[in-house]
């Protein structure tokens, strides 16, 4: 998993305001609020960089574990996946 | 408690935040319908490519989500598709108004690759005779509704849209029919607005009192809604997190309040939200309305600023397309009320039979 690369799905509209990102699916017709943490997965999650990558700049930024963030990335995209919000598009590298 | 889009939506708001925005790229159209509003500057050319898409990127740097592109009829743009994918590349939420007429199977299917949120088609009637007759195009009808078919088949959300008129309210029913049959939606429009020049010429074709009564007797349901206006409530969201642009980049708080607060290929969207006129009809309230503030028919009016400026020149006066409405829903909810028929549903009717909401 730590390999994955997750990005945000091309099909999805979605804008930030305020650390908080709304994401429309429109063949869906929903709209999904992210939170702080989880607005900045979806910003990070632009197709280049693994989850252990994206991981490792939220250990940074949130002062948290990366055991925690981890498990919270980890979630997060799985949700986002089967939500066709986001997709896993290649392996990158793993945590050195 | 709220819940958190609607939320986002009041910071937007707040903070000036240009949420939605419509955008007319084009006045052309191969239409030719006499109710029509828009009014083109023929000396003045419409944005290029280049210069929407720079426009594109200040908007999803300004905060904006929803783009829903107009016009005239925007598929005579022959660079459309080339700005709708910018647009959906750029992560906005797309709504496209078009009269359907040059959709075919291959446009279609470059619209579903778009992935908008609704293609929005105008029918102004069940019958052909009766739509072509006010297109003043032949075959009109029978093009829209087989665009609206093909979209249908690709599981794009449509919406059939119509403005009620005298050439086309006995078709009312037919029409709500027709677009249920085709798996649209259905919305409507009871009153015709000005031409953005000033022209009333359009208004001949709006429903008296009488005609709106018939219209909208089924419609409305008997209690009035429950939030009557405050005096200090803002009446409209012109000019807070939406706004419109023209096609040759020029900014209005919405598609029918012709006043720029500027032009977005020089000015920036912080300086057009603080120019004098988006300040001055963002303030508006109901205690600035010396004829409507003590009216009896404000818990039934949707009073808007634009259509008063448009019919009288007064920002701060009465629109009388409005209180024509107003009037009407009134005399059916007392007409029903005494029949006894209460409905709890009656402010979400009084709703819908406003011009449609944005989003």
């Amino acid at each position: 998993m730590e390999k994955k690369i997750p990005m945000r799905s091309p099909s999805t509209a979605s804008q930030i305001i305020d650390e908080e990102a709304v994401v429309i699916v429109p063949s869906e017709q929903m709209v999904n609020i992210l939170n702080h943490l989880g607005c900045r997965i979806w910003d990070l999650a632009d197709g280049k960089r693994s989850v252990a990558e994206i991981t490792e700049i939220l250990t940074q930024e949130f002062d948290v574990s990366y055991e925690t963030a981890f498990k919270d990335a980890v979630e997060f995209t799985g949700d986002l996946v089967e939500k066709k919000m986001m997709e896993f598009v290649g392996e990158g590298k793993e945590k050195e | 408690m709220t819940d958190p889009y609607t939320r986002i939506v009041k910071k937007t708001q707040d903070r000036l935040i240009p949420f939605i925005v419509h955008w007319e790229l084009t006045y052309h159209c191969n239409l030719h319908c006499p109710h029509c509003y828009v009014a083109p500057q023929n000396s003045r050319e419409e944005l290029t490519t280049g210069e929407i898409a720079e426009i594109l990127d200040t908007l999803k740097g300004a905060g904006t989500l929803y783009v829903i592109f107009s016009g005239g009829e925007i598929l005579t743009r022959r660079d459309f598709f080339d700005i709708a994918s910018y647009a959906r590349k750029k992560g906005f939420a797309l709504r496209l108004l078009t009269n359907g007429t040059l959709i075919d199977e291959g446009v279609a299917n470059q619209i579903k690759n778009l992935n908008p949120l609704s293609v929005e088609i105008s029918l102004y009637g069940s019958r052909a005779e009766t739509h072509d007759g006010i297109t003043a195009c032949t075959g009109s009808f029978e093009r829209s509704l087989k665009a609206l078919r093909l979209l249908n088949e690709r599981s794009i959300r449509t919406v059939v849209k119509c403005l009620m008129m005298k050439g086309n309210a006995s078709e009312f029913g037919r029409l709500k029919q027709l677009a249920q049959e085709i798996g649209s939606q259905f919305i409507y429009d009871p009153v015709v607005i000005p031409k953005i020049d000033g022209s009333m010429d359009p208004c001949r074709n709006r429903l008296d009192r009488t005609e709106l009564y018939s219209l909208f007797y089924p419609e409305v349901h008997a209690v009035k809604r429950d939030d009557d206006p405050r005096e200090d409530d803002l009446l409209c969201s012109a000019g807070l997190n939406a706004f419109s642009i023209s096609p040759y980049g020029d900014v209005y708080p919405c598609m029918a309040f012709k006043e720029s607060g500027g032009n977005l290929t020089k000015d920036s969207v912080c300086q057009i939200q603080h120019s004098p006129i988006f300040s001055k009809i963002r303030s508006i309230t109901l205690s600035d309305l010396p004829e409507c503030k003590g009216c009896e028919l404000v818990p039934y009016c949707n009073r808007c600023p634009a259509l008063a400026w448009l019919e009288s020149g007064d920002l701060f006066g009465p629109s009388y397309a409005d209180c024509v409405v107003a009037r009407v829903i009134k005399s059916i909810i007392d007409t029903k009320r005494e029949r006894a028929v209460i409905e709890s549903r009656t402010r979400t009717s009084i709703q819908n039979i406003r011009r449609e909401e944005l989003t």
